[in-house]
């Protein structure tokens, strides 16, 4: 209980934070294949502590590439300081690398220090039982992609690599996916591994700002009882100093001749058996690798960063409007209320009315998405219902079924209702030419 | 701490607000990302999981204890 008292504690912290105004430290940006959102408490909460109050843009879901390549996107007009790129092989399969260079040009583009989340080995083996032994494997072609990503960036001054299987394995594989969370907000894991990941992250970003701390304070009255921990701090080159009462941190930092921000105050559990986790959570084992430390396996070739026009006609997508019925009502009302982003903000769907409705049937390269989205028109051509699932937006989607619309229908018109979040709804239909009717 | 408190803290309401008909259409803070947050917090209190259809269908106070009860808690 005491890891989800402490995780639910950061939330909270997290929460009361959101409410005051810090001036930003960070600005950072993140970009996952997946909903990263739960890692932000985490991540942020480390890097006030660490006197690095951070501001984050996030990026809208499995866009990574359509973010970094178009020069319009949120993250392309945030410019942030820090880009953290989270890239998962279940939503990206071969496509993972051409991710990886289109951020590593994104960030040289912006001025951006790329921090990539190496993405952990899928749980799923294609083959089974025997899936370890052929290269074709999906453990070995993992292994294989994960490597040769680590090589591209190891040893570049504006990018580091951060493990999201080694936060898998610090929850333990078994508590460490969320299925039914997955399904419902693509948020593929469970917090323990989002707060091993946040942790991770601050520490990369302490390091690059250069506040990893080089003296750690520990009370003398506590330290015969600390030896094992106080052992493995040395082994990581960690500065002691020991004080005798109650010295502010800040003293004797200025006393050793280090920046406050530099030192910090041992604070351990009651638990022995935890403070190894602990003292990797806090950063204070935070060492860098010597810089003269060559990647294990070549770079690959300089590669050609693919145009944001070829990576979506290469995920050969497929759209298919399909009339409405005892089958698939149920699913389009469902879709058409839970689609937030692109909507026509008209309401829940109502079947009963006059109008035609078509469910929208999307696959790509990656595999089949199933009912996507709704279109409704009237019989005099007035669009008012056009809503697509946050999963397959990025893919040319919306361009296909309004093209369909108007191949069949000719001159149509869209009813539209600004909500808080339907603004790429309004800004697709004007670029697109088409004709708008807003409503209150 | 009580379920109340629980679903006011995930929600960030005042907890006399947290009652059986308050929901998602009544309550403004009760967004997507923070239904999302209520319902790890309720799994992490309670030590259970939702599954898909309980975490779409939670859509008010009442669905939430409803689903709890059904798994045997007393709320």
């Amino acid at each position: 209980m005491d890891l989800v008292e402490d995780l639910a504690a950061v939330r909270r912290r997290w929460q009361e934070m959101a409410g005051t105004e810090v001036s930003p430290v960070i600005r950072a940006g993140v970009l996952a294949s997946y909903t990263i959102d739960p890692v932000l408490p985490y991540l942020g909460t480390a890097l006030h502590d660490a006197g690095l109050p951070a501001s984050f843009t996030t990026g809208p879901y499995n866009q990574i590439v359509q973010q970094c390549l178009d020069d319009t996107s949120v993250m392309a007009a945030a410019r942030p300081d820090v880009l953290v790129v989270a890239p998962r092989f279940e939503e990206l399969g071969d496509e993972l690398l051409t991710v990886v260079d289109a951020a590593m040009a994104a960030a040289r583009r912006w001025g951006s220090f790329l921090v990539l989340v190496l993405p952990a080995v899928p749980e799923e083996r294609v083959f089974g039982h025997l899936d370890d032994g052929r290269a074709a494997g999906t453990a070995a072609t993992a292994h294989e992609v994960r490597e040769t990503i680590r090589a591209e960036l190891a040893g570049r001054p504006d990018a580091w690599v951060v493990d999201a299987e080694q936060a898998v394995r610090a929850a333990g594989t078994g508590k460490a996916h969320h299925p039914a969370m997955f399904k419902f907000a693509k948020i593929p894991y469970t917090e323990p591994v989002f707060a091993e990941l946040g942790a991770a992250l601050a520490g990369v970003l302490r390091a690059v700002h250069g506040v990893t701390p080089r003296i750690v304070v520990v009370d003398r009255e506590s330290a015969d009882a600390l030896g094992e921990p106080l052992r493995w701090l040395r082994e990581s080159g960690a500065r002691l100093v020991f004080r005798q009462g109650q010295e502010p941190v800040a003293e004797l930092a200025e006393a050793e001749g280090v920046p406050a921000g530099s030192a910090a105050l041992l604070r351990l559990g009651a638990k022995p058996a935890a403070w190894r986790d602990e003292l990797v959570r806090s950063g204070l084992l935070d060492r860098l690798p010597p810089p003269e430390t060559p990647p294990r396996r070549a770079r690959r070739a300089v590669q050609k960063t693919v145009s944001l026009t070829d990576f979506v006609a290469g995920l050969n997508v497929e759209v298919d409007l399909r009339p409405v019925g005892p089958d698939s009502a149920a699913k389009v009302v469902e879709v058409v209320s839970r689609a937030k982003d692109f909507t026509l903000g008209t309401g829940e769907l109502d079947l009963a009315q006059d109008r035609e409705v078509f469910a929208v049937h999307v696959r790509d390269k990656f595999g089949e998405y199933g009912i996507s989205g709704a279109v409704g028109i009237t019989g005099e051509g007035v669009v008012d219902v056009f809503s697509l699932s946050c999963v397959v937006l990025g893919k040319g989607v919306e361009d296909v079924v309004l093209q369909q619309l108007r191949e069949k229908h000719g001159d149509i018109v869209f009813r539209h209702r600004r909500t808080a979040h339907n603004q790429i709804t309004a800004g697709f239909l004007t670029d697109a030419g088409a004709r708008i009717e807003e409503i209150p | 701490m009580t379920f109340t408190e629980v679903v006011a803290g995930a929600l960030d309401v005042d907890p006399a607000h947290v009652t059986d008909d308050a929901g998602q259409d009544t309550l403004s803070s009760w967004t997507s990302m923070r239904h999302i947050q209520l319902i790890v917090t309720l799994e992490e209190a309670y030590g259970l999981s939702f599954d898909y259809e309980e975490i779409a269908g939670a859509r008010t106070v009442r669905d939430v204890r409803d689903v709890l009860r059904a798994k045997g808690v007393e709320v």
